[in-house]
């Protein structure tokens, strides 16, 4: 949906001009560093396993599944908008790993501190989606596939971690998310 | 020695094209996106002194200009300059100053004149509209000479005066809670009497530029009109029905926006609508033109977090 109700400009939609405009100025992906089809990626892949190879019990190791998801993130669509579709699986494999391990990590009985980045953690998702429903449309069409592959994990980890959070958390995000699909929409009507 | 005073003349001219140069910085507008849009402003911006702005808007793949940006309430670019003290405020287009030249339609560089009066840090927001949808740009600007802190401290405010004219601003629920729609009646009087005399001022009754505390989740937005109700009432049953169509929200929006503007809040009120995506502190600037004449109110809303337990910070 979105947002974007304005009135005027004759049969056509405007998300950001209008009632509703949930993602600006949200942070964008980080920068990507070493990438896949670089020789030395495999030392990089180990060292973040290392880090992350103790249990995501801590506020920090969450922080930390976090961002190697977001690398991950930034890996893919780098690869993606040069056209290179090569590494796909590892990253896909990548990036659900760590959101996988993450979401796992939240419990009911966490404290403040947890639910209160579990809710960060879901509002980043969404923010994922979007910014994904936003670089296909700089990338090669014939990419689309794996950028909707992209933005289905999220999608899986997103409804997870949500399920969990409180009904006023979960029914504020109603227009965020009608914004995502609305933006995917659109991105994929596009040409 | 005809050749040595050719050499020195070629060189000091070169030496002043590079200052022209020099002295101009190009800004990229955040975030990245199928648009590349270009800012371009002196290094060193001085206070109360003009300066050009120019903006550019190109395609990021192939590095083509955005030819022919839709015209979207009366202006191809909407620009938006705070500071972010939040103490001034701008609303401005190229169109303001000068009438569109082919070239610029073609090559989508877009200039105005504008004069920072105050140092510090300052974000400019910029809409364009190409293809199905608008986007939203960014600028951060740094004005004057130093390091600037900007530490207002912002209080809630609903009540704005400016010249003989006060704004009141209104919710329709006790506060404003993030993710949820709230309506916002803003209620203007012209030495205490009622105004009743409000214009469309480009295109609208309302203009409304807000933004967060942080300089984050700008949103620009304008009065609720029926027909907007209306699309909202169908929002409303599709949240309880659980039924998410946004392709049928789509199709309403493109009946509503596909009506002429016209005017249908003569005043004293105008209603609008929000949804605040997060919880903070926001500055709404507000404006709107009795008897044709534009003002700007200044409003700060303290939005809750939806969840009454525990708020969400950014980490």
């Amino acid at each position: 949906m979105v947002l974007a109700i304005s009135l005027a400009a004759p049969g056509y939609i405007n998300a950001g001009h209008g009632f509703f405009n949930s993602f600006e100025g949200v942070p964008w992906l980080p920068e990507p560093g070493l990438m896949p089809d670089q020789f030395v990626y495999f030392i990089d892949e180990a060292i973040e396993k290392f880090q992350t190879s103790s249990h995501v019990d801590s506020l920090d190791s969450k922080k930390k599944h976090l961002a190697f998801a977001e690398e991950k993130l930034a890996e893919g669509v780098t690869l993606l908008k040069n056209n290179n579709t090569s590494h796909h699986a590892r990253i896909e494999k990548s990036y659900a790993h760590y959101l996988k391990n993450l979401n796992q990590s939240f419990s009911i009985n966490q404290n403040a501190d947890e639910t209160n980045y579990q809710q960060y953690c879901a509002d980043r998702l969404l923010q994922h989606m979007y910014i994904l429903s936003i670089e296909v449309l700089d990338s090669d069409r014939s990419t689309a596939k794996h950028f909707l592959t992209l933005n289905e994990i999220a999608s899986e980890h997103y409804r997870g971690l949500i399920e969990n959070l409180s009904r006023d958390f979960f029914d504020s995000h109603f227009f965020k998310k009608e914004e995502v699909k609305w933006s995917w929409e659109i991105a994929l009507e596009a040409d | 020695m005809f050749r040595w005073s050719r050499l020195l003349i070629v060189a000091i001219l070169l030496l002043l094209g590079s200052c022209t140069e020099d002295n101009q910085q190009k800004i990229t507008g955040q975030p990245p996106g199928p648009y590349k849009m270009t800012l371009t402003a002196p290094h060193q911006i001085e206070v109360g002194k003009e300066v050009i702005l120019t903006t550019e808007i190109k395609h990021s793949d192939s590095g083509m200009p955005v030819k022919n940006l839709r015209t979207l309430h009366e202006r191809r670019v909407h620009n938006f300059i705070t500071n972010l003290n939040f103490t001034n405020f701008s609303h401005i287009h190229h169109e303001d100053f000068n009438a569109l030249k082919d070239d610029q339609i073609e090559s989508a560089r877009l200039s105005f004149p504008y004069t920072f009066p105050t140092p510090g840090r300052y974000r400019m927001v910029s809409e364009f509209t190409d293809s199905k949808r608008s986007w939203i740009k960014h600028f951060n600007i740094e004005v004057g000479d130093g390091a600037h802190t900007n530490d207002r401290h912002l209080e809630e405010t609903k009540t704005s005066v400016v010249q003989n004219y006060k704004g009141a601003l209104s919710f329709s629920s006790q506060a404003p809670l993030a993710g949820s729609p709230i309506e916002m009646v803003i209620n203007v009087s012209r030495d205490n009497l009622p105004v009743r005399d409000l214009k469309l001022w480009l295109g609208s009754e309302a203009h409304v530029a807000i933004w967060r505390d942080d300089g984050k989740y700008f949103g620009h937005t304008h009065a609720y009109t029926p027909t907007m109700k209306q699309m909202m009432e169908g929002l409303a049953h599709q949240e309880k029905s659980h039924t998410n169509n946004s392709k049928m929200i789509q199709d309403m929006m493109v009946r509503m926006m596909s009506q002429p503007s016209e005017l249908i809040f003569e005043g004293p009120t105008i209603p609008i609508i929000y949804v605040f995506p997060q919880p903070g502190k926001y500055v709404m600037y507000f404006e709107c033109a009795p008897n044709g004449n534009p003002i700007v109110f200044q409003f700060i809303i303290n939005v809750l977090p939806s969840t009454k337990i525990w708020p969400t910070h950014e980490h």
